[in-house]
């Protein structure tokens, strides 16, 4: 249950941390270049933005579709597979319970109880 | 002791429908990318649509589950429902976390934001902590009788909240889109095609994890009820 959880909770930060990295990573057309002409070599004070401009047309915002689509799909399959493997990992827990089981009713009552067990 | 069911191999017939799914779930990955169009508006983002939906739709079927289950335990004691309600909560949950990754990276496209505290959204977002809270009480709570009740207790009450995520789109015209069902502006055939094939590989695949976590939930209920009963005989010298 602890391994579902923590399988869970990386997955949402996975998944809430890839997608603004990603997202940040590529600037829009022509917005990385402008960004780094305007700011050059200026301290964080003059870089302030000092007026809002109106986006026309096709400047605005681009986020990247096909980004948002792989980190979808990547965080679908790795929840799958991540329970698949819990479930694999409780199989082999609960058939060696088994095996104990047998073997220790066995030794207690002479075999007569490994039937049940 | 009575006869219980320990046996760890899987049957033949849970081998033949986990090669279903698998074959299933891969031909649906192929429609999606293949054969479903990109969408004019959002492009190729629109098709986490093919997996968002039918998770939102799998999830209801395991929360369903668990509480149905959930139901018949607090009436009957059966170890069988208590493992299919445990079952249903884990799937479900596994389904929910999908919906809540896969939405806020679809809705960064379309809306500009991750996260919107959309009547939709919000009410997916508490029955996932309703169903994380039943989960987080069965794992600390062990196996005692009264855990287990009082978490059948929470799953009952949880599914309420099922109706509330389906109708709050309707009920409160928040930003979640409504494109198939009532006041939807419907799909193109191609992509109708594929949701519906997306619905029926989500089914196989919710139907399978369940039927495997509650197999697996009962082993682990008998294997613990035959050991204690062994420990009290004093047949087992370190149980």
């Amino acid at each position: 249950m602890r391994a579902l959880l923590r399988t869970a909770l990386l997955a949402l930060a996975l998944g809430l941390a890839i997608g603004p990295a990603i997202t940040m990573a590529q600037p829009a057309d022509g917005e990385g270049e402008q960004g780094a002409d305007e700011q050059g070599a200026e301290s964080p004070d003059e870089s302030r933005a000092t007026s809002f401009r109106a986006v026309t047309g096709p400047e605005a915002e681009d986020v990247p579709g096909g980004t948002l689509l792989i980190a979808a799909y990547g965080v679908l399959w790795v929840l799958i597979f991540g329970y698949v493997l819990r479930l694999g990992r409780l199989e082999a827990r609960t058939r060696a319970d088994v095996t104990r089981l047998e073997r220790g009713l066995a030794e207690g009552s002479g075999g007569g109880a490994s039937d049940e067990g | 002791m009575g006869k219980r069911d320990v046996t760890t191999k899987p049957p033949i017939g849970w081998t033949i429908f986990a090669i279903l799914t698998a074959l299933t779930m891969f031909a649906d990955l192929w429609a999606i990318f293949f054969f479903a169009p990109v969408e004019l508006q959002m492009g190729i983002v629109q098709k986490i649509f093919y997996v968002h939906v039918p998770s939102a739709y799998a999830m209801y079927v395991a929360f369903i589950v668990s509480a149905v289950a959930s139901g018949i335990y607090l009436v009957k004691r059966s170890p069988r429902a208590d493992a299919w309600a445990v079952a249903g909560a884990e799937v479900g949950m596994i389904f929910c976390a999908m919906i809540l990754i896969s939405g806020p990276l679809w809705a960064r496209k379309a809306w500009g934001v991750w996260w919107t505290w959309d009547p939709r959204l919000t009410t997916t977002l508490l029955a996932g902590m309703i169903f994380a809270a039943y989960l987080a009480l069965r794992s600390s709570g062990g196996t005692g009788e009264v855990e287990k009740r009082f978490a059948a207790g929470l799953a009952v009450l949880g599914v309420l909240d099922l109706p509330i995520i389906h109708y709050s789109v309707q009920r409160w015209r928040g930003q979640h889109p409504t494109v198939i069902g009532k006041g939807g502006g419907g799909l193109h055939p191609d992509m109708t095609t594929t949701l519906l094939f997306s619905f029926l590989a989500f089914t196989f695949l919710v139907i399978l994890l369940l039927w495997t976590r509650a197999r697996l939930q009962s082993q682990l209920a008998a294997v613990q009820e035959v050991e204690l009963e062994a420990a009290h005989r004093g047949l087992l010298e370190d149980a």
